[in-house]
């Protein structure tokens, strides 16, 4: 930790001795050792599990510690209780976290507050990548969703493209993908495109019938269509399933356990979470200062230590060992293989004035019904 | 006497459903059919409520032939023996829905339990498809509402004059003969009012389906949470309640007699002789007919069966009371397991879950919470529903079927309905994520089981104990606290019990209402379900099941104790 905090001295002098930085003229100018001490409270959503508890020891309590203010974790509510919160005045959280295809969203319709950088140093902004902070959202994690199969059923060689999961003859046994009610979260839909001989680069936008062809060809296969991050890598730990698709964290985290997951970064959708601030939350600048303070390089660090999410902003590579920093998502070799999943395109609005998010919903209810 | 349940159940109830209904009708401020027409348009909204309806009559029809024999066996056990039986068939019904759902995970799943003795038995070479498929959704689902179908079937046999099968015999009809035309006509009431309560309270199903069901399988309540939850597509999610619920009220409404009969409240002054004479009548002509044409082979069919009939119902019911528990069983190895997943049997035993339950805050936290709202919710609703209780019963009054009807019905709307319309209420009033919104909602669904139970309770009762207390003297309040109240005390703790676990183990209130200040133990639960599966949950499950053995113990001491102060035969409140 000491070599952390003498590095992050380090980082602030060069970019004051440089002058003007990239994002400059992005955000306003930031005023420099920010004091983010305060009093009361800031309700933030936890997450649960092990998610929740990687977010206690590298963020929660720290920003106790280093500010006075007290963080009351509040559970996992839905996106559209979020939003119901939100219209009601009363939200339930002064943080919380959007997946990235849901944010804008969000954000069109007014539901969220601006984020104030003048709490951020500029050195933690400029960090950021591959996804730069917004208007309205900082990222918070980054995660990919990778193939995964059974390592030991094909320890010779498992799939190693999304093509290879749509193929039973080659690598024979039951599969399971995420429900297509998560619209863009579960990034079924760019799977089974990949699968057709889609290239990632030509994904966007996405051709729905195309898509909806090719999960009819997997559905036979498909046991379950799976509903929580760690119901994936339980399928295959219970030889449920032989292969299909998971969060590379939930990967990881079963193989340090003693499983025997493969998986491979080759056309992984990297997905990311936002922390935002919903509109009409009581304790805002408690909220503002938790954000800057989840943004710092060496808090993301601590994080990624727990948790094999990648953090945001790539400054904390530099505090992290090499031995984990080559299993997190983002770090070159696996960054590479990999492509960002369009959010524009998920929150973009279809001439009918539904988004996309909604609409795949509603067409995947009606595939699933038998009446697409 | 009414006062105080009209009251929770207009601000809790009736006026958010209303509102729900009425929000179903806007549309970006307007009045519209157009979310309604929208929805009978869509091609995938009919298959899947077509769906939602096939799946719940099936489901029916199972509940029923499984629940038939058991009912039948333990109508003719002695009061006592059946109270405690029927205690031990009311488990599945009070455990938490997630908890019962992980169990059949753990049996039916591939290299499940189910599937690792069939195999090692040699009975099949390949493990069966169990779960996450259409034979999951049936046994889970089956399993959840077997219950529902004992009770009102149990109640209508017990009330049978078994005199009536001693004359047929006598008379010289064979035992499978006299079970035709006289004891299965005379349970029809049970059958229907059974049938109606299963039939209503699948349509709402969420969890088992979501968990236990295929890759296919969407249903009506799926629909309307994702709409809530996920699109938060709040006006399409009031349009499918409201279409739901129109099917539930329909059902409801045509249906009410037997229910009514089925709970017990028709019966009212009427002797069991009256009940069975109108059971007599009940077969259809056509159907009656039928019998007649059948009645030589059925006959022969009769007196085989009534040699192996005996034993064969027996162990029937068994099977029945052994599918009902042995699942929930299965959870607590798994709580001791040291393994960090749900592998079964445990590769090794530890206390590491309870160690990490007990070390955590949130857990302990919720868990006081859920106690403490639970515990509250339940004492509002015996607060509500006994006087309504006695309102029902021993006052004349216009309208009393309605009114009962209504009371009850919470226990039949689908609950995610429910926590919609209570959300968008509360929301209004800022309620919402306070401790008072859950102790509203537990109240609301407690309160009718505290009704129904009181309202049983009440029509047993011995009225002519008070009046003899009263011409001794006594004053009201004295009869009250000294012959009224300590008779009904095993209904007063059966009542508590039900309304407590009512509110202990929701999960749907708790998704929409659940805050900063107020998360209960199931969305602790199915947040770490959501994200982890891990033998934590079983740990809950063991503490739930130890909290909920000394529940029933401490019930059974109270009855024992009624019993003997009454000198009344049994203890079954449920009866």
């Amino acid at each position: 930790m000491k070599t952390g905090i003498n590095r992050r001295l380090l980082l602030q002098t060069m970019t004051i001795a440089g002058g003007i930085s990239v994002s400059r003229s992005l955000f306003p100018a930031p005023a420099l050792a920010k004091d983010l001490k305060g009093t009361g409270t800031v309700a933030v959503y936890d997450g649960g599990g092990s998610w929740g508890e990687a977010k206690r020891i590298a963020y929660f309590e720290p920003f106790e510690k280093e500010t006075g203010i007290k963080v009351v974790i509040v559970p996992r509510t839905d996106t559209g209780a979020v939003r119901a919160s939100i219209l009601a005045g009363a939200p339930r959280y002064d943080v919380t976290i959007l997946s990235g295809s849901t944010t804008a969203t969000f954000a069109r319709e007014d539901m969220l507050l601006p984020i104030d950088y003048s709490y951020f140093e500029t050195a933690d902004l400029d960090g950021f990548d591959p996804v730069k902070p917004g208007k309205f959202s900082v990222p918070h994690i980054i995660y990919s969703l990778v193939l995964a199969y059974d390592g030991a059923k094909f320890a010779a060689g498992g799939p190693a493209s999304w093509a290879d999961i749509w193929d039973v003859k080659k690598f024979p046994g039951p599969r399971s993908l995420p429900t297509g009610t998560w619209g863009g979260d579960g990034g079924t839909f760019e799977c089974a495109l990949m699968a057709d001989g889609v290239e990632p680069a030509n994904l966007y936008p996405l051709d729905w019938d195309r898509a909806f062809k090719s999960l009819d060809r997997i559905k036979p296969n498909i046991l379950k269509w799976w509903a929580s991050g760690a119901e994936g890598p339980q399928l295959i730990v219970d030889k449920q399933i032989a292969a299909g698709s998971a969060w590379n964290g939930r990967v990881s985290a079963a193989n340090e356990q003693g499983a025997k997951i493969g998986f491979s970064w080759n056309q992984g959708i990297l997905q990311y979470d936002n922390w935002v601030l919903p509109k009409g939350a009581k304790n805002t600048v408690n909220a503002q200062k938790f954000i800057a303070f989840a943004s710092r390089p060496e808090n993301q660090a601590k994080f990624a230590e727990r948790i094999l999410y990648a953090p945001p902003n790539a400054k904390a590579y530099d505090f992290l060992k090499p031995e984990r920093a080559k299993l997190l998502p983002t770090q070159p070799e696996a960054r590479k293989l990999q492509f960002v999943q369009d959010y524009e395109f998920w929150n973009a609005t279809r001439p009918d004035k539904m988004p996309n998010n909604k609409y795949a919903v509603a067409e995947w209810e009606k595939w699933i019904a038998g009446a697409r | 006497m009414l006062a105080p349940i009209l009251v929770l159940f207009l601000a809790a109830y009736v006026l958010p459903l209303g509102g729900l209904v009425a929000d179903s009708f806007q549309r970006e401020g307007d009045f519209t059919f157009a979310n309604h027409t929208a929805l009978l348009e869509s091609r995938a909204f009919r298959i899947i409520l077509w769906r939602t309806l096939t799946l719940s009559f099936v489901v029916t029809l199972i509940c029923l032939l499984i629940a038939y024999p058991l009912a039948y066996v333990l109508a003719r056990l002695p009061s006592r023996w059946a109270a405690g039986l029927l205690l031990l068939v009311s488990v599945p019904y009070v455990t938490s829905i997630l908890i019962r759902s992980y169990a059949w995970v753990v049996l039916l799943a591939n290299n499940g339990v189910v599937n690792k003795l069939l195999l090692a038995s040699g009975l099949v070479d390949e493990p069966l498809k169990l779960a996450f498929n259409e034979t999951g959704t049936y046994i889970g689902m089956v399993h959840v509402q077997l219950p529902l179908m004992v009770f009102p079937l149990y109640a209508a046999m017990h009330r049978i004059d078994r005199s009536l099968l001693a004359a047929a015999r006598n008379l010289g009809s064979t035992a499978a003969s006299a079970f035709w035309h006289i004891f299965l006509p005379l349970s029809l009431p049970g059958v229907a009012s059974g049938c109606t309560l299963v039939f209503l309270s699948c349509l709402g199903f969420y969890v088992t389906p979501a968990l236990l069901g295929g890759p296919g399988q969407y249903m009506l309540a799926q629909g309307i949470t994702v709409r809530v939850l996920t699109l938060a597509d709040f006006a399409g999610a009031a349009a499918q309640a409201t279409v739901l619920l129109l099917v539930v009220v329909l059902l409801f409404v045509a249906l009410r007699r037997r229910f009514a009969a089925g709970l017990g409240i028709e019966s009212t002054g009427r002797s069991g002789r009256t009940t069975a004479a109108r059971g007599l009548r009940a077969w259809p002509a056509p159907l009656e007919a039928a019998i007649e044409v059948l009645s030589g082979p059925l006959r022969a069919l009769g007196s085989m069966l009534s040699i192996v009939g005996g034993p064969v119902v027996a162990v029937l019911a068994v099977l029945a009371l052994l599918f009902l528990i042995v699942p929930l069983l299965m959870v607590i190895p798994l709580a001791f397991s040291d393994s960090p997943y749900l592998t079964f049997p445990p590769p090794g035993y530890s206390l590491r879950w309870f160690k990490t339950f007990l070390a955590n805050a949130r857990w302990l936290d919720a868990a006081g919470f859920s106690l403490g709202a639970a515990g509250i919710g339940a004492v509002v609703s015996l607060i509500v529903g006994i006087p309504a209780a006695f309102a029902v019963v021993r006052r004349p009054m216009m309208g009393r079927l309605p009114l009962y009807l209504l009371l009850i019905s919470p226990l039949i709307v689908p609950h995610v309905i429910v926590a919609l319309a209570m959300y968008f209420s509360m929301a209004r009033v800022q309620l919402i994520g306070t401790p008072l919104a859950f102790v509203i909602a537990y109240a609301l669904i407690g309160a009718p089981y505290v009704f129904v139970l009181f309202v049983a309770g009440l029509l047993r009762f011995d009225r002519s104990l008070e009046m003899a207390a009263a011409n001794l003297g006594a004053t009201p309040v004295t009869v009250l606290r000294t012959v009224t109240l300590p008779l009904l005390l095993p209904t007063l703790a059966a009542a508590l019990l039900f309304a407590f676990i009512i509110g202990f183990d929701d999960v749907v209130f708790g998704l929409f209402l659940a805050g900063t200040n107020a998360t209960p133990l199931p969305i602790r639960m199915w947040d770490d379900i959501r994200l982890e599966i891990s033998p934590q949950i079983a740990v809950v499950a063991v503490l739930l099941f130890a909290a909920l053995a000394l529940a029933y113990a401490a019930y059974l001491a109270l009855g024992l104790l009624g019993d003997r102060r009454s000198r009344m035969p049994g203890g079954g409140p449920i009866a």
